[in-house]
């Protein structure tokens, strides 16, 4: 099955790793990602500005998919969020039909609501599922452990995500993990936002948040944080000194993406799982596959 | 005065039990930042400072507070669509000037880096579009 | 036909506005007519006297009342020497001259018209005889709670038959489990006892324990109710109550009795032994246990129903951010009431309790209602932990207080006592260290955020309908509202349950404390025991369904408020006479109008409406025909009178049990019969006093208006409003309009 691959905004520039780890675990995998040329921003940054621009903008996005016959896999949590919210209310006729007025009038097909729309962590759950995963493991991660962070836009709002997973248990992407042999822990800030959409505006408060997380994962002594969007990426990544130094901490927590970790069990090369682009350097994990 | 996604009706429903200030992570760090008060404020029309309120940008939409609100209330898009209000009365950070102006010439939050693409092995990818610009000058025309 | 018509002027008052003496001359000319007389004062004995008197010596077989509204002086011509049934009330004061008090000439007209019309209805009303059907006296009440104790106890005490039956080993239901009951703070051991011994010491008071219902069959006055009964698997005369089997049961099988219950014997539950263990047996001094004791099936009958199937915790699980089942010592409110009583742990040591309110209630997700007792239940158990040791630490996390009346004087004490309230729910638990719980709460009131840790949290879970009151919707068709609760009136029949003969006590109607549940099983047992005395004489204006012309569409069987229709041993329709209620929904909807009321038929109607002189007013004026509901809309028409508003003398009404008892065929009749509108009022959406009746009659206008534009008439010509008992300017107001609109519209060209 072929689906429309939604990259957003952030991973082809800030997030290659992701991007490459992203490609070639599909490849291995069998699923067929496909770029789509036409897909621009999904509208996040415009829903602060203009609820109803931004709701266009996720309306054709889901539109063009729509047109190409392919459900839409993404590896953004924000993008894929706000475009579950924009197929919630264009369930109501009234509104998809003026929506579908204005696409119509910037040269865009209509919007029916036959597309679907999922993060690509949720797609391997739900769709490929774990036994298949399972069966094509090389290298089991057995001596591994992990700090899941599930970002606060992979399954909330439940009503727009359907409640998939369990916003105060979640068990999507430590499956994902634990089916490779790895460990992850539960716990107590699990569920704290990484801060990221507020760098710009209220940066202390962003950082902080920030900085909690990486403190108890770093003291709890994890192997790797995993994340599943380049935003939160950027936040426990690439923020990482610029974070310790607000605190007065330093930090030196690998963050890795969730593909990155499977890809690994895949047998994946860590060129081919983008480790070059790790900011805080992963060597003590590959280490253990030496 | 909010536009047609706000829902007026449901906002009614709230009975102040603080819940979503309690589970705030932004007011753990920042007191300032209630959104039970914001909530309040715009419910009974006392909202009109709001616009300038700096505590509207605090909101890292977590949605921790819609999720666990007793009544069901869209805490965090009620604060999205205050939000708007706030840039069309003229209260826009800078940091939403400057991404809106890359938006509408690219067509993308963040700008294309094709060389780097390249040098990673990745295909090029569409540097702009007019497609946001489009978008917005639809919306602009109805007002 | 001998038909004696009177006319009273009351006091005069009719008299000035409409002409009697030449309706009186006019009306003996007519056939049939014996006795015609004017009286000033109909009502008085001299006036009903007289009216006797004609009876007797006229052998008068109908008598025409022409005066006020027959919602008055119902007692003082209730008995006139003939059947009740024959005697028609034609309201010419209210309806007639006090309306029309401005315009006598079309007043005089009207009331002309009134005569002739309730003339005709007379000449076909039955002489029906009011049925005699005792009941049973006695009552089968379902729950052996608080709630149910009470309604037995006061009912068997006043003479009558009860049987109290309960699904578990013991009576007393949730209760009995408390540690102490507000506002008195009494152990629950203190009440129940008194309670149980009233049991015990009367002989009427059938208890059957370990008991659930199989099946409900009959009706009111006379239901057959099949129960079955779980073995106890220990013999009630021969325990001496030595607790050795209590002792050696290794599986937690036996539920022992305390000092106080009812009956005071254990009971061993089978399913948890493990086979051939038998170590109780062997153990028994007395020889008391039978493990291979059987069930038994019973069935009773009973003359009337009181539910009393209480209520059951919310499970706080679904709100996973409160970890209950996760965390160690985050606990419901009733789980407290049992820690605190069975001294599980020791609040002497001073401890740190959180309680957190509205877990569950108030909650459009789970429970949308508030639970009624939760704040006092945390009120009470804050003043416990207070009372053992002051030192004890008390928080109460609360969205509102509520404590209504007196029980003020404990919020206040607690606060006294130390408690701490804060307004603001903390939005997760979370354990950071062993044996504690820890959580941030945002304080609305301080406008400042909290850090608590706390020993133990305890969440205040509200009241959810038992399983048992669900279940008993489909063995005895009660009606449930969308909370599960018994559906009651619950402004003034709050025991009601829409079905006769079957009453509600206690939780399984709302969430209430123990004062209130046994004051509403006091008031179960009085309606049960009115019951008993009343349904001696029935009322025979029951439908009636003429099954030369039924089909057996079902509309009735499906449209009946009571469900009092069901299918009889031809296969007809046959609503039970105790179970109806005489709205005529049934009536008004039959597309065959095959069915008719007692006092009430198709027939009756389609006569009145041959007679009606459509030109009474004259040529040019339209006229509405009215029919109005006896409970709304027909008393705010009256009551305009009293308020002195005055509308145009082109409407008539005519009272009808509900507005759903229209029949489509009248109207249909009516109009083309030259009638210029219809008019069906009955009461406001969601007051009907027969449920649906109302929104029923709206519904209907729409095949009726098909059916009219079918023989090209306008359908506006017929409609319906809803007045409200207290809505008689808007009737008014709505009649001026009407006619204005009809005289737009032209004549009816059906008027010949």
């Amino acid at each position: 099955m072929r689906y429309a691959f939604y990259l957003g905004c952030a991973t082809p520039v800030k997030a290659l790793k992701y991007e490459i780890s992203t490609r070639n675990l599909a490849k291995i995998l069998g699923i067929e990602l496909v770029d789509i040329p036409e897909f621009s921003c999904c509208g996040f940054p415009v829903k602060s500005m203009d609820s109803f621009a931004a709701l266009l903008m996720a309306a054709r996005n889901l539109a063009i998919a729509e047109e190409k016959g392919m459900d839409i896999i993404g590896v953004c949590t924000g993008c894929m969020a706000i475009l579950s919210e924009a197929k919630e209310y264009l369930e109501d006729e009234k509104l998809r039909d003026k929506v579908n007025e204005k696409l119509k009038a910037i040269g865009a097909k209509e919007y029916t609501g036959r597309v679907k729309v999922k993060h690509f962590a949720r797609f391997l759950y739900e769709d490929y599922r774990l036994d298949r995963i399972r069966d094509k493991i090389v290298t089991p991660l057995a001596s591994l452990e992990f700090g899941i962070h599930y970002g606060c836009h992979y399954m909330k709002p439940t009503h727009a995500h359907g409640h998939f997973d369990d916003p105060s248990n979640p068990f999507t992407i430590d499956g994902l993990i634990n089916i490779t042999g790895a460990k992850t822990i539960n716990y107590p800030n699990k569920n704290l936002c990484c801060g990221l959409t507020i760098m710009g505006t209220a940066e202390d408060i962003s950082f902080r948040l920030a900085a909690e997380k990486l403190e108890y994962l770093s003291s709890r002594g994890v192997d790797a944080m995993v994340v599943a969007c380049p935003s939160c990426c950027i936040a426990y990544e690439n923020n990482q000194k610029l974070v310790g130094k607000r605190v007065g901490k330093e930090f030196n927590l690998p963050v890795l993406y969730f593909t990155q970790v499977i890809g690994l069990a895949m047998g994946l090369s860590e060129k081919d799982l983008g480790f070059e682009f790790n900011r805080i350097k992963a060597d003590k994990i590959t280490e253990k596959f030496k | 005065m909010y536009n047609e996604f706000f829902d007026r009706e449901k906002l009614k429903y709230c009975y102040q039990c603080g819940k979503c200030s309690s589970g705030c992570d932004i007011n753990r760090i920042d007191v300032s930042f209630q959104p039970h008060r914001l909530l309040h404020l715009i419910s009974i029309g006392a909202a009109d400072n709001l616009m300038e309120d700096a505590g509207l940008w605090k909101c890292t939409t977590c949605f921790t507070c819609s999720e666990r609100c007793p009544q069901g209330i869209k805490v965090t898009e009620i604060l999205w669509i205050a939000r708007t209000i706030a840039v069309k009365a003229g209260h826009i950070p800078e940091l939403l000037i400057t991404q809106k102006d890359i938006l509408l010439r690219t067509g993308r939050l963040i700008p294309m880096d094709n060389k780097k693409r390249g040098k990673a092995g990745l295909t090029a990818i569409q540097e702009e579009s007019s497609v946001v610009a489009r978008i917005f000058e639809i919306v602009e025309k109805e007002k | 036909m001998k038909i004696g018509i009177y006319l009273c002027t009351c006091e005069g008052e009719i008299e000035k506005v409409i002409d009697i003496d030449s309706l009186v001359k006019e009306a003996s000319g007519w056939s049939g007519i014996t006795d015609v007389h004017k009286d000033a004062f109909l009502c008085s004995e001299d006036g009903i006297r007289k009216i006797r008197k004609d009876v007797e010596s006229s052998g008068l077989e109908r008598v025409l009342i022409a005066a006020c509204s027959p919602f008055f002086k119902m007692e003082e011509f209730s008995d006139l020497g003939l059947n009740k049934y024959l005697v028609e009330r034609v309201n010419i004061r209210e309806q007639c001259s006090r309306a029309h008090r401005n315009d006598p000439e079309n007043a005089t007209k009207k009331t002309k018209a009134m005569l002739r019309i309730f003339l005709e209805k007379a000449k076909y009303s039955q002489p029906l005889q009011p049925l005699q059907l005792p009941s049973l006296r006695s009552a089968l009440v379902i729950g052996g709670g608080v709630a149910g104790i009470n309604a037995s106890i006061d009912i068997a005490e006043t003479g009558n038959e009860v049987f109290l039956i309960e699904k578990n080993p013991f009576l007393g239901g949730k209760v009995a489990g408390f540690h102490k009951y507000f506002p008195r703070m009494c152990p629950p051991s203190c009440g129940l006892e008194l309670m149980f011994s009233k049991i015990k010491s009367n002989p009427n008071v059938h208890v059957l324990t370990s008991s659930e219902i199989d099946t409900i069959s009959g009706s009111p006055c006379n239901f057959e109710i099949f129960i079955k009964t779980s073995p106890r698997h220990i013999d009630m005369d021969k325990c001496v109550l030595c607790g050795k089997c209590l002792e050696v049961c290794p599986h937690n099988a036996i539920v022992y009795p305390e000092g106080f219950s009812y009956p005071c014997i254990p009971a061993i539950n089978k399913g948890l032994c493990a086979v051939d263990c038998n170590k109780c047996v062997a153990v028994c001094p007395v020889d008391a246990i039978d493990l291979d004791e059987e069930g038994k099936a019973t069935n009773i009958k009973v003359g009337a129903i009181v539910l009393a199937t209480g209520w059951e915790p919310f499970d706080p699980t679904p709100l996973a951010e409160f970890g209950y089942g996760r965390l160690e010592n985050v606990v419901t409110n009733i789980e407290f009431e049992k820690i605190s009583k069975e001294k599980k742990i020791s609040f002497e040591e001073p401890k740190k309790v959180a309680f957190i309110q509205c877990v569950g209630s108030r909650d459009e997700r789970h429970l949308p209602y508030c639970s009624d007792v939760c704040c006092m239940v945390s009120i009470k158990q804050a003043l416990f932990l207070k009372e053992v040791n002051p030192d004890n630490e008390v928080y109460i996390f609360y969205n509102d207080i509520r404590t209504p009346g007196e029980y003020e004087e404990l919020y206040q004490k607690a606060r006294r006592r130390g408690t701490i309230f804060i307004k603001g729910i903390p939005s997760e638990l979370k354990q950071d260290e062993p044996q504690k719980i820890n959580f941030s709460v945002f304080d609305t009131v301080a406008g400042k955020r909290l850090d608590i840790t706390t020993d133990m949290v305890v969440l205040a879970t509200g009241i959810k309908p038992s399983q048992g009151t669900i279940d008993l919707k489909e063995k005895i068709g009660i009606v449930l509202n969308k909370n599960n609760f018994v559906e009651s009136h619950i402004q003034c029949y709050p025991q009601d349950t829409q079905r006769n003969a079957v009453f509600s006590a206690g939780c399984c109607r709302a969430p209430m404390d123990v004062s209130r549940s046994i004051e509403s099983a006091g008031a179960a047992a009085i309606k049960t025991l009115q019951f008993f005395n009343n349904c001696t004489e029935i009322t025979p204006d029951n439908p009636a369904v003429n099954i030369l012309k039924c089909d057996v569409c079902k509309r009735c069987i499906e449209e009946c408020p009571f469900k009092a229709y069901s299918f009889d041993e031809k296969g007809f329709p046959k609503s039970d006479i105790m179970k109806c209620r005489r709205c005529g929904v049934c009536m008004g909807g039959c597309p065959l109008a095959a069915i008719s009321l007692g006092g009430l038929s198709i027939e009756q109607l389609s006569v009145m409406l041959d007679v009606f002189d459509r030109s009474y007013l004259g040529e040019d004026e339209p006229l509405i025909l009215g029919f109005l509901c006896k409970n709304d809309a027909y008393r705010a028409v009256d009551d305009a009178a009293l308020k002195g508003i005055t509308y145009p003398p082109n409407f008539f009404g005519i009272m009808v049990p509900c507005a759903g008892a229209v029949n489509g065929a009248i109207i249909a009749k009516a109009i083309s019969t030259g009638i210029d509108g219809v008019l069906i009022a009955g009461c406001p959406d969601n007051q009907c006093h027969y449920i649906h009746g109302s929104t029923l009659a709206k519904a209907r206008l729409t095949d009726i208006s098909n059916k009219l534009k079918e023989m090209y008439l306008e359908p506006e010509r017929v409609r319906f409003i809803s007045i409200g008992r207290d809505d008689p300017e808007k009737f008014a107001d709505s009649i001026e309009e009407y006619v204005e609109e009809l005289k737009k519209m032209g004549r009816n060209p059906l008027r010949l």
